[in-house]
Parts: C-alpha cells; structure tokens; sequence
C-alpha cells in the first residue's frame, strides 16, 4: 500500500522546518535566542490554538468556538481580528473534512442547497452586522462582547437541552423536500448496509438555519454546535450524517461571510496563520486520542472554559459600555 | 433523629453546586433553542432516558428538572460534535449505534453477541489504529475498504464539489503557509511585524491605515500589493473563501430541475457577497 502524502501535509511540514531552522540559526548564531516582540506572540497564539485544537476533539466542541469566545476575552488583539482568524480557522477545518463526506454519500447537496440558500444570506448580513457595531459605534467592541457571551450561554442550553438521536424516525417527508427530492443514503460499516434516509420539516429548518447563519456571520463561529441538533432532531437526518452536512454547511456559509471580513481588514496574517496552523495541527493530534480516551475532565473543563469566557466577556463588554466598573 | 431531619431540611432548603450552576442560565430555557429540542425530542425518541424520580412542589427542583446537570451538558457533547475539527465520529457510532435504533435493526442481537461485539475493536476502530495516513479526515478510517463500494450510488455534482474543496483547500493551504513562511521571516521591507503587535487591539481599518497607510476598501489593498508576503497570505485566505462559487459553477451544468435552480441561486449569492464592497459602502467601511 503506498503512502499518500497530501499537500497541506507538506507545506506544513515545510513551514515547522523552516521554523525549526529560524529557531536554531538564532541559538548558534547568537549564542542565544532572543526573540522578538511578534515573534514571542506568533509563538503563543500557535501553542494556544494548538491547545484548543488538541481539546477541541477530546471535549466534542469545535475548537473555532472556544478560540472565539476565549481569545475575546483573554487576548489583546481586536474583536475584528479574532472573529477573522475563527472564521478561518472554521473554514479550513470544514473543508478539510467536508470533501471526505461528501465522497462517501453522508452528506449531500441535495440536503445543504436550501439550507444554504437561507443561510448564506443571512451569515453574509450577519459578518456586516457585526464588523459595522464594531467599527461604527465607540463601543462597538463591548456589544459584541456582552452579544457573544449571551450566544456562548445560550449555546450550553442548547448543548444540555438537545439529545441527539442515531437514527431518528421519519414518517413522512414534508411537501418541501418531497418536490426538492431531498433523499440521502451510504454504507454503514458498522451495519454492513447501507443506510437510506428522508427528511422533514425543511421549511423550519430553514428558517432556524437563517438565524444560525447571522450568529455564524456574526461572531465568526463555526455553528456546527447549532446545526447538528437542527439537521438530527428537526429535520430528521441520522446523526452521522448531521455531522457530515453540517461540515458541508460550515464549508459554504463560512466562506460567504469570509467575504464580509476580508473587505473590512479583518484577516490578519499575524494571528491567521499561527491560528490556522496550531489548530489544525491540534485537531489532528485530539482527534487521534479522542478514538483512545474522551475523558470527562477535558469536557468538564471546556464547559468551563466556554462559561467563563461567557461571563468575562459579558462582564467586558458591560465595564466597557460603563454599566459595571470592577 | 430530629437533628437528621433538620439536617436533611437545611439541606434541602440550601442550593447545591450544581443547583445554583443550573439556575444561572434560567433565562435562555424558555427561549429558542430549548423549547425547540423539547418539542422534536417527543416527535423523534420513542425511549426517553429515564430521569428517576422528581420531587415536586420546589421551584429549585423544577428548574433543576428543566436545565441540564453538569454530567448531561458533558455527555451530549460527546457524541453529537465528534465530528468537528477533524475528529473521527467512527467510535461514537460503532459503540453508541445500539442504543436507539427505531428503524434500522442489526442483524444479530443475541445477548454473548453482543458482548462480543463489545469486547472486539470495531473495523472503525482496528481502521484507525492500522490506518494513520488517513486520520486527517474526519471519518477517514471507515473510507477504502472495498465494501464501501456497495450499492452505494454518489451523485456527480456530489463529487464534483467534494474534488473541488479539496482542491481549494490544499491550493488555498499552500499559499497560506508559503508565504506565512516567508512574511514571519521578515524579508519584506513594508512588514513591520513588531508595529502590528502593538497596534493589534485597533479596529481592522484603523489597524491597517497606521500600519500600512493604507485605506481598507474592497479588496484592491491586497491584491495591488501582491508582492507583500502579507497580502499573498490574505490571497491565499481568498483562494479558500472562493471554493463555493467554483464548486457551484462546476456543479450546475451535472444538475437539473429544482437542484440547479438552487445552485444559481447560491451562486448569485455568493456573487453579491464577493462585489458587495466594490458597489455600495455598507457595513462599516464595505
């Protein structure tokens, strides 16, 4: 069996050696290293990011979201910048898995396609939503701030509240998706069969999607977190397959709000890349252990690390609009 | 025995930890998300979890009995987002995939089967362990087996926008880390990386007026200034941010009916956000 080597692969592997070299050459050609101001913070976002990623797995949230609601409210970069490098980071993950998926049948276009046409739209209105409070009002960072705590609060509720089902039962197709065909099937090793699949309640999808893809827009968030309850116990859609066509959703609403972002400055290459890269890495690496060991503890602790970064960023956004002085 | 029961009554009358972390949220219970999962759990669970017994007649205890636990909150994290940032879903399927299971029966159900069963890998399992080349993908290790093969039938426009992303993804990766590379080595003069640290907590187009000079408008600010590493990795952010609309536009000519009425109109879509800031002046500077 040959090996196959993707290119990401590569081109990260470059990019490690390249700072493995710069890192060396600064040790033996000064005896020393001494490290610059944006170099000591490239190196703490990636080992940051590269921490979120690796727990992002282990905790079964998307590691995009806790970087967003965490880095608010800890890291001194701008609300823009942060919600740019989320959203990106968001968007290479989706398209790294989402191909995959797709390949195999567990999501499909027919299902995504109305979803998307809503909420495309609406993570579009939501990205100059969000970047016009922040750049229009004086303290338009605070707004988003106490906004994204209230979404990270809510999303806990919506976490606990939502029990999943493997295969939920569909009785009939509404008369939306019956007209649009919306069907979808693939093999199920672990069944060895292939599992088939219809779905319903499609025009409240879309509309609950509509609202997802402005908070996605917004923040800058993945939404993964919203969208598979939504595809599992709304509309029907087998759980393993919720998680592949939400891939498939992230891939393409976040895109569209990306946009929104690169127009207005917010992807900064100085937080983007390190972000990009320590992430992807990190998931790779949680991913891996989370097949061995999901212990509780990392849940407990990104639960905890999501609600403190909900208050504090709560707490931010009311001192910076002058309702609380701490 | 009296003191026991003062006891048990101050004990009950005095909130736990996991009360008092419950009632902090009491807010967002009643509002969209909640009600909503409440509503679709009667229409799709046939089996509800057994909750145990409930005491009544204490607001705490309902409020309690409304918002998830703390251990409930961790368990449906689990299984449901597996599947993000790249994490293999494979092991969540294989080890819960009986316990709900209203339609779709598997083919042995014999008790020592299924202890066997538990006690053996599944091929997920055995797939990922002997499979790392594939771990990159979320369900990657289920993927070559030969019986995947199986009566399974892949619409075209599904794979054509599966080998689009792909292909987006990596171009749009390697110009990110490429020139990521060559912009934090600090060879181009116009970077001045250590200005930007301390500029950072700006708003984006403040940010890049006193780093840069430059006035953030559409997209002319990086792409006129292609030989800034800087502005190359934001190409490269733009390469993967494209992949829709070439997917669509790929997609439409192997569609038909409703299908590619709905690609065109996601393609328009995707139209208006990418020209959006050259037409008008809307959402900040746009």
């Amino acid at each position: 069996m040959g090996t196959k080597i993707s290119i990401p692969v590569v081109a990260i592997v470059t990019l490690i050696l390249v700072l493995c070299g710069v890192i060396f050459w600064g040790i033996f050609a000064g005896g020393h290293l001494t490290l610059l101001l944006w170099q000591k913070w490239a190196i703490l976002i990636f080992l940051f990011t590269l921490v979120i990623g690796v727990i992002g797995p282990l905790s079964g949230v998307g590691g995009g979201v806790i970087f967003v609601g965490l880095g608010m409210a800890i890291l001194p970069f701008h609300v823009d910048f942060i919600r740019g490098a989320g959203l990106v980071a968001a968007l290479t993950t989706s398209l790294n898995s989402a191909p995959h998926f797709t390949k195999k049948g567990l999501s499909s276009m027919k299902v995504v396609a109305p979803l998307v046409v809503v909420s495309t739209i609406f993570s579009v209105v939501g990205g100059i939503v969000g970047l016009w409070v922040s750049n229009t009002f004086p303290q338009g960072s605070s707004y988003v701030k106490i906004s994204l705590g209230v979404v990270l609060l809510l999303m806990l509720v919506a976490l606990g509240t939502s029990k999943n089902v493997e295969y939920p039962k569909v009785k009939k197709n509404d008369k939306l998706s019956e007209i649009l065909g919306i069907r979808g099937s693939w093999y199920e090793p672990t069944l060895n069969q292939v599992v088939e699949y219809r779905v319903t309640n499609l025009p409240i999808a879309m509309v609950i999607f509509a609202g997802v893809g402005f908070i996605a827009g917004m923040f800058g968030l993945g939404a993964g977190w919203a969208n598979v309850p939504i595809l599992n116990l709304v509309m029907g859609v087998p759980l393993k397959a919720s998680v592949a066509t939400s891939m498939l959703i992230l891939a393409i609403n976040d895109s569209a709000s990306l946009w929104v972002y690169l127009a207005n400055g917010a992807v900064l290459p100085l937080i983007v890349v390190p972000t990009v890269l320590g992430i992807g890495i990190g998931s790779r690496i949680g991913s891996r252990l989370a097949v061995r060991t999901k212990p509780k503890v990392i849940k407990y602790l990104v639960i905890g690390l999501i609600g403190i970064s909900a208050i504090v960023n709560i707490l931010q956004g009311l001192m910076g609009i002058g309702w609380i002085n701490i | 025995m009296v003191d026991k029961k003062i006891g048990e009554k101050i004990k009950e009358l005095l909130p736990s930890m996991d009360e008092l972390a419950d009632v902090m949220a009491p807010t967002y219970a009643g509002e969209a998300l909640a009600p909503l999962s409440e509503r679709i759990s009667t229409n799709f669970i046939d089996k509800q979890p057994d909750m145990g017994p409930v005491k009544t007649g204490n607001t705490l205890t309902k409020v309690k009995k409304i918002l998830p636990s703390l251990d409930e909150l961790a368990d449906v994290m689990t299984p449901t987002y597996a599947g993000e940032a790249l994490a293999p879903l494979s092991e969540r399927i294989s080890v819960n995939f009986t316990d709900k299971q209203p339609d779709i029966q598997p083919a042995r159900v014999d008790g020592v089967g299924e202890k066997v069963k538990e006690l053996l890998p599944s091929m997920d399992e055995l797939a990922d362990v002997m499979a790392p080349t594939y771990a990159g993908e979320a369900l990657a290790p289920t993927t070559d087996s030969p019986a995947l093969n199986l009566d399974v039938k892949i619409e075209p426009i599904n794979r054509i926008f599966a080998d689009v992303m792909r292909a987006m993804c990596n171009i749009g990766l390697v110009v990110i880390f490429l020139f990521g590379a060559l912009y934090f080595t600090g060879l181009y003069p116009g970077d001045n990386l250590n200005l930007e640290v301390m500029k950072w907590n700006e708003p984006a187009t403040m940010f890049w007026k006193d780093v840069k000079g430059v006035t953030v408008n559409g997209y002319s600010w990086f792409l006129m200034s292609f030989t800034d590493p800087e502005s190359d990795v934001i190409i490269g952010t733009s390469i993967l941010a494209l992949t829709p609309l070439v997917g669509a536009l790929f997609m439409i000519p192997q569609s038909k009916g409703v299908l590619r009425i709905l690609l065109i109109v996601i393609t328009i879509e995707f139209v208006y956000a990418i020209l959006r800031p050259l037409i008008m002046s809307v959402g900040g500077v746009g």
